[in-house]
C-alpha cells in the first residue's frame, strides 16, 4: 500500500498502464558542445522542431475544445503562446550561440530554469505551472530530436494510468473512457491532472513517492481517491475475490445510479393516495436542464440566471440571454420554467458588476437591489425573458431579494409581453410580514419561498459560521410560522406558493413544506428521486396531520420528530423493484 | 509614458488563461505595455514573464503604457490613455476590447 494525496474521490480497480514519454537521449540533454560551424544547423533544427510542436499543440487545442471544453482549450492556447513566444526563442538562440549546445539541450536548460522560477512563487497555482513548462520543453525537445511528437498509445479498457507526472499534454491525449483511475508521483490537488480527474469523475491519487519504479505495466492496482492510497500488492489469483467484489461494487454503483434515475423518470410525484404534487428542479443552465429532464420533473422552479452571467466578462446582450433561456425552456417543455433575475452580490459576486466594498454584504446590494442600481441591465434581462414568453414558451419571471412592492413594480414596468407571469421570492422577513401588500394588489402572479435566505434572515444566523450554525434550524417555530403565514396570505388571494431552497431538496423538510400547504417544490437535481420517493409513500391525510403538529409545535425538536416519522417511511423504492 | 497602479479583481488573477488574454490585448495596443508587481517587471507581450510575476486576485500591480508623447512632449498622449483604459478594464472587470 502506498500513500499519496487524495486528489479526486472514488475507488478505481484496473491494470496499470504506465505512461512513458519518449526520452530524448542524454547526449542532447547535457551540455555537450556542438562542433563549431554547425551552429546555424542547431538553430535550424530548433525552428523546424518548433514548427512541428506548434502544429501538434494546435491540434491539441482543437481536440481539447471538443472533449473538455473551451476553458481547457484556452490553457493550451497559452502553452502555444509560450512555445512561440520571444522568451523561449531568445534563450535558445543565446544558449546555442554562446554555449554551443545542441538545440535539445538549450530547450531543456530553458525549461528547467523557468520551472525552477515558478517553483519559487508564493501561490500554489503558479508553483504547479512548473510542470506545464517542463512538459512544453519536453515536447519541443522531442519534436526537434524525432521530428514528430508521439501520440498516446492506445489504452486497454479499465486502465489505471500511472505516471511520474501526468503532464497537461499527456492528460489531454488520454482516452478517458478507458481510464478507471489515475495515480502519479508528482503533483498535488491543483495539478492539471487532478483538476481534470475531478471534472471527469475519475478517482485520482497524486504525490505517491516511488510509484513508477514499483509498478509493472499490466499489474493490478486499487486506487482509493478518498483515502489517497494506491494498493500495489494485488495478486489476481490470491485476491480474485477482492477484485471481483470491487469490480462488482463499481458496476453495482453504476447500475444503482441508473435505476434511481429510471425510477424517477418513470414515476410521477404523487402521494400514496394519488394526489399529484408539482415537483420541479433547480437548474443553473442547459446542461442541468437536460439532466433534470431525465429525472422526470415538472419543469424548473428556479433557473439561477447568475450562473449564465458568470460565464461572461461583461453583461451578456439581450440576444445572448434570449438564446439561453429559450434553450432551457425547449429542453424542459412543455413544463414551466421560472427564470430568477440575476441574483448576485454577497456570497455570489459578479466581477464586472464592480460593486463597492460592503461592510455587511448580506444586508447590502444583492438580488434585485443590484439590478435596480443598474437599470440598463435590468431592462435587458426583463426584455430577454419577455421575448421568450412571446415566442410561446412556458416561461415565468421571478424577482429575488424583494422587500418592497416598488421593486416588483419596477420590474413589471419593463415587461414587454403582457402575459408573462411575474412572481417574487419570499426570503426576507419584510416580504413575509407585509406579504398582503404584494398579494392583495395583484402585482405578483406567484410567490416562491427561498428557504436558505429566509432561515438566515429570520434566525439571524450564518449557517456557514460554525460557532452559530446550530441555530440555523429550518424547522424552528419562527421559520414554520413564517412559511404558514406566506401560505395563508397567498392562498387568501388565490396565489400559488412554491419553495425553491434547500428545504425542498431533502425528503423530510420537503414533506414538512407540503404539510404546511405549499403547492409546489423545486429541488436540487441530485435530490429529485429521493424527494419524489418520500412523497410517494405518504398520504394526504398524514400530511394534514403533520401540518397540525408543525403549526403548534413548541420547539424544533418536536417538529423534527414528527417529520422524521413520515420521512422514515421511505426507503429507496428503486432498490426494492430490482429484487 | 503613463503609469497607473491597478488592483487585479479577476478571481483567477493572471493564471494561464487570463494572462494569455492579457498578452493578446497588449499586443493589439499602439503602446508598449509593461506590468510591474513589487520590484519585478514584465513585458506585456511575454506570457511567461507575466506568469512568473505570480499575480493573484487582489494584487496591486503597476501598468506602464509607453507610446509617443503628447503635444507638449511630456504629458501622456491620447493613445497611452486609451491603452491604459483598455488594460484597466481587463484587470478590474475582465472586459476585453471587441
Amino acid at each position: 500500500m502506498k500513500k499519496g494525496i487524495a486528489a479526486a474521490p472514488g475507488t478505481g480497480v484496473g491494470r496499470a498502464a504506465i505512461l512513458q514519454q519518449r526520452v530524448v537521449p542524454h547526449i542532447c540533454a547535457g551540455a555537450d558542445p556542438v562542433v563549431p560551424g554547425t551552429l546555424d544547423n542547431e538553430l535550424e533544427r530548433f525552428r523546424r522542431g518548433r514548427a512541428v510542436a506548434v502544429e501538434y499543440y494546435r491540434s491539441l487545442v482543437e481536440r481539447v475544445r471538443t472533449s473538455a471544453g473551451e476553458e481547457e482549450a484556452e490553457i493550451f492556447e497559452g502553452h502555444l503562446e509560450i512555445l512561440t513566444g520571444e522568451d523561449l526563442e531568445e534563450a535558445v538562440e543565446e544558449a546555442i550561440g554562446t554555449r554551443h549546445v545542441a538545440a535539445e539541450a538549450a530547450i531543456r536548460a530553458f525549461a528547467v530554469e523557468t520551472a525552477r522560477e515558478f517553483e519559487e512563487l508564493d501561490s500554489e497555482y503558479f508553483r504547479q505551472r512548473a510542470g506545464d513548462i517542463r512538459d512544453i520543453g519536453d515536447r519541443l525537445a522531442e519534436a526537434v530530436y524525432f521530428g514528430s511528437i508521439a501520440d498516446s498509445e492506445t489504452l486497454a479498457e479499465e486502465s489505471v494510468v500511472v505516471a511520474e507526472e501526468l503532464t497537461p499534454s499527456a492528460t489531454a491525449r488520454l482516452d478517458t473512457d478507458r481510464v478507471v483511475a489515475i495515480a502519479t508521483e508528482k503533483g498535488g490537488r491543483t495539478s492539471h491532472a487532478a483538476i481534470l480527474a475531478r471534472a471527469l469523475s475519475i478517482p485520482c491519487v497524486t504525490g505517491v513517492e516511488g510509484l513508477v519504479r514499483s509498478v509493472r505495466n499490466g499489474q493490478w492496482l486499487v486506487v482509493d481517491g478518498d483515502a489517497g492510497t494506491v494498493e500495489t500488492d494485488v495478486d489476481p489469483d490470491r485476491d480474485r475475490e477482492l477484485l471481483k467484489r470491487l469490480a462488482e461494487r463499481r458496476q453495482a454503483e453504476r447500475d444503482r445510479a441508473e435505476q434511481r434515475r429510471a425510477w424517477s423518470r418513470e414515476h410521477e410525484a404523487r402521494t400514496a393516495d394519488g394526489t399529484s404534487v408539482s415537483l420541479a428542479a433547480n437548474v443553473s443552465g442547459t446542461t442541468e436542464a437536460a439532466l433534470a429532464r431525465e429525472l422526470g420533473v415538472h419543469g424548473s422552479g428556479l433557473v439561477r440566471s447568475e450562473f449564465f452571467f458568470m460565464r461572461f466578462s461583461d453583461f451578456p446582450a439581450v440576444e445572448q440571454q434570449v438564446a439561453e433561456y429559450r434553450e432551457i425552456c425547449r429542453i424542459l417543455a412543455p413544463h414551466p420554467v421560472v427564470i430568477r433575475l440575476l441574483d448576485c452580490g454577497a456570497d455570489k459576486p459578479l466581477p464586472y458588476a464592480r460593486q463597492k466594498q460592503e461592510d455587511n454584504p448580506f444586508l447590502g446590494e444583492r438580488g434585485i437591489r443590484l439590478l435596480m442600481n443598474r437599470p440598463e441591465q435590468l431592462r435587458a434581462q426583463v426584455e430577454a425573458i419577455s421575448r421568450v414568453a412571446q415566442e410561446g414558451y412556458a416561461i415565468k419571471l421571478m424577482v429575488p431579494m424583494v422587500v418592497t412592492p416598488e421593486e416588483v413594480l419596477a420590474v413589471r414596468d419593463l415587461v414587454t409581453y403582457r402575459d408573462l407571469p411575474v412572481g417574487m421570492m419570499v426570503e426576507t422577513p419584510a416580504s413575509v410580514l407585509a406579504l398582503d401588500r404584494f398579494t392583495e394588489t395583484g402585482i405578483v402572479d406567484f410567490v416562491s419561498i427561498g428557504s436558505n435566505d429566509l432561515v438566515q434572515y429570520v434566525m439571524a444566523v450564518d449557517r456557514g459560521n460554525a460557532a452559530v450554525a446550530h441555530l440555523s434550524e429550518e424547522l424552528h417555530p419562527a421559520v414554520l410560522a413564517a412559511i404558514a403565514q406566506v401560505v395563508r396570505l397567498a392562498h387568501g388571494a388565490g396565489i400559488p406558493v412554491g419553495v425553491c431552497g434547500d428545504m425542498a431538496s431533502r425528503p423530510d423538510t420537503a414533506l414538512a413544506l407540503l404539510a404546511l400547504g405549499v403547492d409546489s417544490l423545486s429541488a436540487g437535481i441530485s435530490a429529485v428521486p429521493e424527494v419524489k420517493a418520500a412523497i410517494s409513500v405518504v398520504t394526504t391525510r398524514e400530511l394534514q396531520e403533520l401540518g397540525e403538529v408543525l403549526r403548534t409545535a413548541p420547539d424544533a425538536a418536536t417538529a423534527r420528530a414528527a417529520t422524521a416519522v413520515l420521512a422514515d417511511k421511505c426507503p429507496a423504492p428503486w432498490e426494492q423493484e430490482v429484487q | 509614458m503613463l503609469e497607473e497602479t491597478i488592483e487585479v479583481m479577476n478571481e483567477e488573477g493572471l493564471h494561464t488563461r487570463p494572462a494569455n488574454r492579457f498578452v493578446r490585448i497588449a499586443k493589439g495596443l499602439p503602446c508598449k505595455i509593461a506590468i510591474r508587481k513589487g520590484d519585478r517587471e514584465a513585458s506585456g507581450t511575454s506570457l511567461l514573464k507575466i506568469m512568473k510575476l505570480g499575480i493573484v486576485q487582489g494584487d496591486m500591480v503597476t501598468v506602464i503604457c509607453d507610446g509617443s508623447n503628447g503635444a507638449d512632449g511630456t504629458s501622456a498622449s491620447a493613445e497611452e490613455q486609451q491603452s491604459m483604459e483598455t488594460i484597466r478594464a481587463f484587470l478590474r472587470e475582465g472586459k476585453e476590447p471587441v
